[in-house]
C-alpha cells in the first residue's frame, strides 16, 4: 500500500517537472496474436512530427515515454500487411491495447537497373591491365596473380589445381604442349585480356556431350592482326673469370589467318633454358602413353647427378635454343600447323668421386677425378593436319624426334681412362584421331603408332691396355596403345569401367668387345608384348565421407624369341591389383585418409639380357635370363588438424610400403670391376615412412613458423661378393622455415635442414653402424623501396660431415638489384660473392657409400638490359 | 612372317571402332544433392540493396575502392536475411543442376564464374530471437557467430527525400563506430534496413556514414508472387564469437598467404602476390 502511494506521488512529481506521459500496451491482430515488429509512433496532433515511436517486442509489447506539452497526441500503429491504425488519444499516461486488420501487402514495386550479373557461359574474361605492377615481363608473371592460376618454372599452367587442356593464342593452338615458350616469352603489353575456358572441349563435334572438366587459356592480343611482330630482346654478358653471356630474342606475329613464333635463347651462365622446350602434360592420357613409356636403354640413366644444391651453383653450360612454330587457317574450321625446335646443350662437370664398397673382408675404396662433358642436341618436327567443324574431327600428327647425346670422360683413378657414350634416340611417330557424330551416337576412331630405334654405344679405354672396351646396342621399339571406358551412376555411387591394350615390340641387339675377349657378350632377342586390362572403379561418396575401390584385371601375354639359342618363350599371366582408399571427416577441424593397395607386376624383355653388358668402364651387368616377378603393397594412414580460428596446422602420415622380387641383385668386385647380375632368390624389401608437420602464424609479428619432421626406414637384404648381409638405412630430418614480412616493402624468408643418414650392415655376429649428418640454413631477403627499384640479398650456410671427424662448411651469398624504365629493363647480379671453390657431400647407397666432390661457379657479376618492343 | 603377323593384328587392334552411348559417357561423375537446409521462415518483402565500401575519406588521394556487391534483404514474419545476390544465385542454380542430375564438378565449373566478387555474409536478423545470427567465411572455412540484437538509437529530422519513389525521412545515428545518416520510408512500415541497421519506423532505403566510406542504397523492392523460404544452412561450419572471428579476418587481410599457406591445402606454391596486404575495411568499427 505504501509503495503504491510513493509511487502515484513519484508519477506526479515527474509529470509536473517535466510533463512526461507513459504509455504502453500491445499490438494484436484480428486474431488475437501479437504482432512482434509492429510499428508504434507517437506524432504531436498539430504537425506530423515523430515525438516518439517504438517497435512492438516478440510479445507485442511496447512502451514509450513522452516529454511533451500538448493536451492530445496522434499514435500510429503500422505493420506491412496490416491496415495502419491511427487513434487520437489525451496526453496522459495510459495502457493501449491496439487491433491491426490485416491487408494485402500494397506496395510500389521498384526494380532499378542493377549492374549485377552478365551471363558469361563458361569464358572467364581478365584484364591484363587490371593485374599488371611494374615487375611483370611477360604473360606467365600475369597469370601467376589470376586467383586459380598456378605457373610453373617451365611455364606449365594449372587452373584450380588441374592442367590446362589447351593453350591458345587467338583462339589459335600454335604451340601444343610446348606451351611453355608463350608462357615465358609473351611479353605483357602485346596482351589485352587472358581467358580462362571452363570445360573447355577442344574438339567441336563433342562439345554439350562429353565434359572435360578441364580448362583452357586463351591469349586476347591487343593487336589480332599486325603487322609488325611484338617481342623481347634481351642482352646481357658478365665475369670476370670468364666471359659470361645471354642472348633472347623472342618475335610473335599474328593475323586472323596465320601465326608465328620465333625464338632463339642462349646462354653461358647456369640458367638452364632447355627447359624452356618442356612438353606440359595436357591431359591424362598423354601422360600415361608418352611419359611412362618412354625408351629405355640399356645403360641406364647415364646423365649427371643432382647435388643438392641450386642449379644455377654448378651448372656450366652453354646452351642454344631455338624454336618455330607457324600455323595457317585453310577454312573456317581446318588448320595446318608446323613445330620444330632445336636444342644445342653442353655441360662441363668437374668431380672428384670416392665409392667405398663394403667387402667381406675388407672395404674396397676407389678414388675417381673426372672431367665430364655432356653434348646434347635435340631436334623434332611436328606437322599437324586439323579439321575441327561441329559434325566431325579429323585430326593427324605426324611426328619426327631425333636426339644425339654424348657424354665423354676423362677419368683419372688407378688408371686413366677415357669414357665415351653415344645415345643417340631417334622415333617417328603418328597419331590419328577421326571423330563422327551419328544422331545420338558417337564414332571414334584413335590410333597411336610410334616406332624408336636406339643405337647406343659405350667405348672405355684405359690407358694400360692398348684395346679399347666397347659395347654396342640397337634397341628398337614398336609401340601401340588403345583405351576406351564407359560409366554409370547411381545415387551416391559411380562405376567405371575402362578398357585398355597396349603393345610393345621390340629388339635388343648388343656386341660386348672387350680385351679379355673370354667374356660372352652377344645379345640378339626379340619380344612383343600385350598388355589388355579391364578395370572396373567404385567410387561412394558421402558429404563427411568418401570410398573408392579399384579392381583391375591385368592379362599379360609375353613372348620373348633368342635369335642366337634359336629359341623361343612365352608367358602368359592375369593379375588383380585391388587398391582401397578412403577419406574421412571426423570434425571441421579434422581429417583422416587411409588408403591400402596390392599388386603385381612382371618384366619385360630386359630380364632376358643374359650376356655382359658394359655399363661403365668398372660396371658390367648380365641377368639370369629369368622373368622378374614382383608383388608390392602398400599401405598408410594420415591424419590432418588445422585449426584456422587460432591459426595452428598439423598434419601426420604413417606409411608402410614392402616389395617382393623373385629375383635378388647381386655385385661382385674382381679388381676394381663390378659385376651386377641378378640371381633367382626371393628378397624383400620393407620401408616404414613417417613424416609430421606442424605450422603456427603470429599475428602480431606477422610471421610464421613451421617445423617438419621426416623419418624413413628402409630394411633389405643385399648381396656383394657372393655374402648375404641385411642392411638398414635410417633418414631423419628436421626442417625448421619462418616466413616474415617485416614490412609492406620488406619480406625475410629463413629456412634450416637437418638431415641425419644412417647405414646399418649386418654381420654374422654383429653389426657395422655409420652415421652422418648434415645441416643447411637459408636466410632471403627482399627490399622494394620503390616501384622501379628492387633489391634481393641471399645468403646461404652448409655443414656436411664427410666422416666421423671431417666436414665442410660453406658459406654463399647472392645480390641482386633491378631498376625499371618504360620499356627498358636493367638487372644486376652478383653471385657466390664469397667466390666458393667446391661443394662436397656424402651418400650412402646400399652396402656402397659414395662422396661427391663438384666444382662450383666462381664469383660472377650479370649485367642484362631488356627491351621490349 | 610371324613378326609381320604381330605388326598387322596392333595395327588392327589400335584402330578400334568405338561406337557409345553420349549419356554413359557424361554419367561419369558424382551427381550433385541439394544441400540441407532449415527454413526459418517466409519472405514477405524482398529488397536489394548497392552495398559499396571505400578505404579513406572521400576526396582524399589515399581513398581506395574496395567493393561493390548487390545485397538482397528478405524480411519475414519474424527474421530477415541478408547476403550477397551472387550467393544467392548460386544456390537456385545449384538447386536446378542437382534436378538435372548435374555432376558436382561442371556444376562448380559453371557457378564459380559467376559468384567473383561476391561477399560471404550471410545475416540473421531476429535469429534466434533477440539475436543476430552472422555467417561469414574466411577460406576455407564457413564460421557463425551470434549477438544481440540492438538497434540503434536514431534522431530523425524532418528532412525528406524521394527514392525508388518512396517519400523518405532522414534520421542519424552513431552505430559501431561509423556516423550514419539513412533515409526511411513510413510508407513500408518494416523496423528493418540493410545489414545490421534497422530501428526505424519504416524501411530503410539508403544510409551512408560521414566519412562516406560504408553506403548501402535501395534499388530494388518487390513482393515475391510464390512462397519463397527463409533458410539457414545445415552444413557444416565453425561456431565461434564475433570478436575471435573478426579478430581472424583482420589477420587473414593482412598477409593471406601465411594463413592459406600454412594449411598446407594448397600445393604448388602460391602467387607472387599473395602475400600482399589486402585493403580491409570492415563496416563495423568497435563493439
Amino acid at each position: 500500500m505504501k509503495e503504491r502511494w510513493i509511487f502515484i506521488v513519484f508519477v506526479l512529481v515527474s509529470l509536473c517537472v517535466q510533463g512526461q506521459t507513459i504509455i504502453e500496451g500491445s499490438v494484436k491482430n484480428e486474431k488475437g496474436n501479437y504482432l512482434e515488429g509492429a510499428i508504434v509512433s507517437i506524432t504531436s496532433d498539430t504537425d506530423n512530427n515523430i515525438i516518439g515511436y517504438k517497435i512492438a517486442d516478440n510479445k507485442g509489447c511496447f512502451r514509450l515515454q513522452i516529454n511533451r506539452n500538448a493536451s492530445n497526441l496522434k499514435v500510429t500503429a503500422s505493420l506491412l500487411g496490416y491496415r495502419t491504425k491511427q487513434t487520437t488519444i489525451s496526453n496522459k499516461s495510459q495502457n493501449l491495447n491496439l487491433v491491426l486488420q490485416s491487408k494485402e501487402i500494397q506496395i510500389k514495386e521498384v526494380i532499378v537497373k542493377s549492374s549485377a550479373l552478365k551471363q558469361r557461359g563458361d569464358t572467364l574474361a581478365y584484364s591484363v591491365s587490371s593485374f599488371k605492377s611494374r615487375g611483370d615481363r611477360t604473360i606467365g608473371d600475369i597469370l601467376k596473380k589470376i586467383p586459380g592460376i598456378e605457373v610453373s618454372k617451365s611455364g606449365a599452367i594449372k587452373y584450380n589445381g588441374e592442367a590446362i587442356n589447351k593453350f591458345y593464342i587467338e583462339g589459335m593452338d600454335l604451340l601444343d604442349s610446348k606451351y611453355g615458350i608463350a608462357t615465358n616469352n609473351v611479353p605483357v603489353d602485346a596482351v589485352t585480356n587472358v581467358e580462362v575456358i571452363e570445360n573447355n572441349q577442344p574438339i567441336k563435334a563433342l562439345k554439350n556431350f562429353i565434359e572435360t572438366g578441364k580448362a583452357a587459356i586463351n591469349l586476347k592480343l591487343k593487336n589480332g592482326n599486325m603487322k609488325v611482330p611484338v617481342g623481347t630482346i634481351r642482352l646481357g654478358c658478365g665475369g670476370p673469370e670468364s666471359f659470361l653471356w645471354n642472348f633472347d630474342a623472342f618475335a610473335l606475329q599474328a593475323n586472323k589467318k596465320r601465326q608465328t613464333i620465333a625464338m632463339y635463347k642462349t646462354c653461358n651462365t647456369g640458367n638452364d633454358i632447355a627447359a624452356e622446350l618442356t612438353e606440359q602434360s595436357l591431359n591424362i592420357s598423354d601422360m600415361e602413353s608418352s611419359d611412362l613409356n618412354s625408351q629405355k636403354g640399356i645403360f641406364g640413366s647415364e646423365t649427371f647427378n643432382n647435388p643438392p644444391l641450386e642449379k644455377e651453383r654448378y651448372l656450366f653450360n652453354k646452351a642454344h635454343v631455338l624454336t618455330l612454330n607457324s600455323l595457317w587457317k585453310t577454312n573456317k574450321d581446318s588448320q595446318f600447323r608446323f613445330n620444330a625446335n632445336y636444342l644445342r646443350d653442353v655441360r662441363d662437370e668437374t668431380t672428384q668421386k670416392t665409392s667405398s664398397y663394403f667387402l667381406p673382408n675388407d672395404t674396397l675404396v676407389i678414388n675417381e677425378q673426372s672431367k665430364q662433358c655432356l653434348t646434347r642436341s635435340y631436334a623434332d618436327g611436328l606437322f599437324t593436319y586439323t579439321d575441327n567443324s561441329a559434325a566431325h574431327f579429323l585430326s593427324n600428327s605426324l611426328k619426327i624426334k631425333a636426339i644425339w647425346s654424348n657424354l665423354n670422360s676423362s677419368i683419372e683413378g688407378t688408371n686413366r681412362v677415357i669414357q665415351n657414350y653415344d645415345l643417340p634416340e631417334y622415333t617417328l611417330q603418328n597419331n590419328f584421331r577421326f571423330v563422327k557424330k551419328m544422331g545420338k551416337r558417337l564414332f571414334d576412331i584413335s590410333s597411336l603408332i610410334r616406332y624408336s630405334s636406339l643405337p647406343q654405344a659405350l667405348v672405355a679405354q684405359r690407358d694400360t691396355i692398348t684395346l679399347e672396351q666397347s659395347q654396342d646396342a640397337r634397341i628398337g621399339n614398336l609401340f601401340t596403345d588403345t583405351k576406351s571406358y564407359i560409366s554409370f551412376a547411381k545415387g551416391h555411387s559411380t562405376l567405371k569401367l575402362k578398357f585398355g591394350l597396349e603393345t610393345t615390340i621390340q629388339n635388343i641387339n648388343s656386341t660386348l668387345a672387350d680385351y679379355t675377349s673370354t667374356i660372352k657378350g652377344i645379345n640378339d632377342l626379340q619380344s612383343s608384348n600385350f598388355e589388355f586390362t579391364v578395370n572396373p572403379i567404385y567410387n561412394y561418396l558421402r558429404r563427411k565421407w568418401s570410398a573408392q575401390i579399384n579392381v583391375p584385371f591385368v592379362q599379360h601375354l609375353l613372348s620373348v624369341k633368342s635369335i642366337i639359342q634359336n629359341t623361343s618363350n612365352n608367358y602368359s599371366a592375369l593379375y588383380i591389383n585391388p587398391s582401397f582408399n578412403f577419406n574421412y571427416e571426423i570434425h571441421p577441424f579434422c581429417k583422416v585418409r587411409g588408403s591400402y593397395s596390392y599388386s603385381q607386376d612382371m618384366g619385360d624383355i630386359m630380364d632376358f639380357l643374359d650376356s655382359n653388358i658394359l655399363t661403365s668402364y668398372r660396371t658390367m651387368r648380365i641377368t639370369s635370363g629369368i622373368l622378374s616377378k614382383t608383388k608390392k603393397s602398400s599401405s598408410s594412414l594420415s591424419l590432418n588438424y588445422r585449426n584456422p580460428l587460432s591459426a595452428l596446422f598439423f598434419n601426420t602420415s604413417i606409411m608402410y610400403f614392402s616389395s617382393t622380387k623373385n629375383l635378388m641383385n647381386t655385385q661382385k668386385f674382381i679388381g676394381d670391376q663390378a659385376v651386377i647380375s641378378t640371381k633367382e632368390q626371393n628378397s624383400t624389401n620393407h620401408v616404414w615412412m613417417w613424416e609430421a608437420y606442424t605450422g603456427k602464424y603470429v599475428a602480431d609479428i606477422t610471421t610464421t613458423f613451421s617445423l617438419s619432421a621426416n623419418y624413413s626406414l628402409n630394411k633389405m637384404k643385399m648381396q656383394q661378393q657372393g655374402v648375404e648381409y641385411p642392411v638398414s638405412m635410417i633418414i631423419t630430418s628436421l626442417n625448421p622455415v619462418i616466413n616474415s614480412k617485416i614490412t609492406e616493402h620488406l619480406f625475410a624468408d629463413y629456412q634450416a635442414e637437418l638431415i641425419n643418414s644412417k647405414q646399418k650392415i649386418g654381420l654374422p655376429k654383429q653389426y657395422t653402424e655409420s652415421s652422418l649428418n648434415q645441416i643447411s640454413q637459408k636466410l632471403k631477403c627482399s627490399y622494394y623501396p620503390t616501384k622501379e627499384l628492387g633489391f634481393n640479398v641471399q645468403v646461404e650456410h652448409l655443414y656436411n660431415e664427410i666422416t666421423k671427424s671431417t666436414f665442410s662448411s660453406l658459406a654463399f651469398a647472392n645480390l641482386g638489384i633491378s631498376y625499371k624504365f618504360k620499356q627498358l629493363e636493367c638487372a644486376i647480379n652478383y653471385n657466390n660473392i664469397f667466390n666458393q671453390k667446391d661443394y662436397s657431400y656424402v651418400s650412402y647407397s646400399g652396402l656402397d657409400t659414395y662422396r661427391y666432390s663438384y666444382k662450383l661457379r666462381p664469383a660472377e657479376i650479370v649485367i642484362n638490359i631488356s627491351f621490349r618492343y | 612372317m610371324k613378326k609381320t603377323y604381330i605388326l598387322l593384328l596392333s595395327l588392327f587392334i589400335v584402330s578400334n571402332l568405338q561406337a557409345q552411348h553420349i549419356e554413359s559417357n557424361s554419367a561419369e561423375k558424382v551427381p550433385l544433392t541439394k544441400s540441407p537446409r532449415i527454413i526459418i521462415d517466409t519472405v514477405s518483402i524482398q529488397c536489394a540493396y548497392q552495398q559499396r565500401i571505400f578505404l579513406g575519406k572521400k576526396d582524399t588521394p589515399e581513398r581506395k575502392f574496395l567493393g561493390e556487391n548487390i545485397m538482397k534483404l528478405q524480411i519475414g514474419k519474424q527474421i530477415s536475411k541478408y547476403w550477397d545476390e551472387k550467393v544467392m544465385l548460386q544456390d537456385s542454380l545449384m538447386d536446378a543442376y542437382a534436378e538435372q542430375g548435374m555432376d558436382g564438378i561442371s556444376a562448380l565449373n559453371k557457378i564459380m564464374p559467376q559468384t567473383k566478387g561476391a561477399s560471404t555474409i550471410k545475416l540473421f536478423k531476429n535469429y534466434p530471437n533477440g539475436k543476430i545470427t552472422t555467417e561469414d567465411r574466411i577460406p576455407f572455412d564457413t564460421y557463425r557467430y551470434e549477438e544481440d540484437f540492438i538497434s540503434p538509437n536514431w534522431t530523425i529530422s524532418t528532412d525528406t527525400i524521394t527514392i525508388c519513389g518512396y517519400v523518405c525521412n532522414k534520421a542519424a545515428t552513431t552505430f559501431r563506430g561509423r556516423n550514419y545518416t539513412a533515409w526511411f520510408t513510413n510508407d513500408i512500415p518494416l523496423s528493418n534496413g540493410p545489414w545490421k541497421l534497422s530501428g526505424l519506423t519504416g524501411l530503410i532505403l539508403r544510409a551512408i556514414d560521414d566519412k562516406q566510406e560504408v553506403s548501402f542504397e535501395c534499388i530494388s523492392i518487390e513482393i515475391p508472387q510464390k512462397v519463397v523460404p527463409i533458410y539457414i544452412e545445415k552444413n557444416d561450419y565453425l561456431k565461434t564469437t564475433k570478436k575471435t572471428f573478426e579478430n581472424t579476418k583482420k589477420e587473414y587481410m593482412k598477409n593471406p598467404a601465411a594463413f592459406v599457406g600454412m594449411s598446407g591445402l594448397i600445393k604448388g606454391g602460391l602467387p607472387a602476390n599473395a602475400s600482399k596486404k589486402r585493403a580491409y575495411n570492415p563496416i563495423e568499427l568497435t563493439e
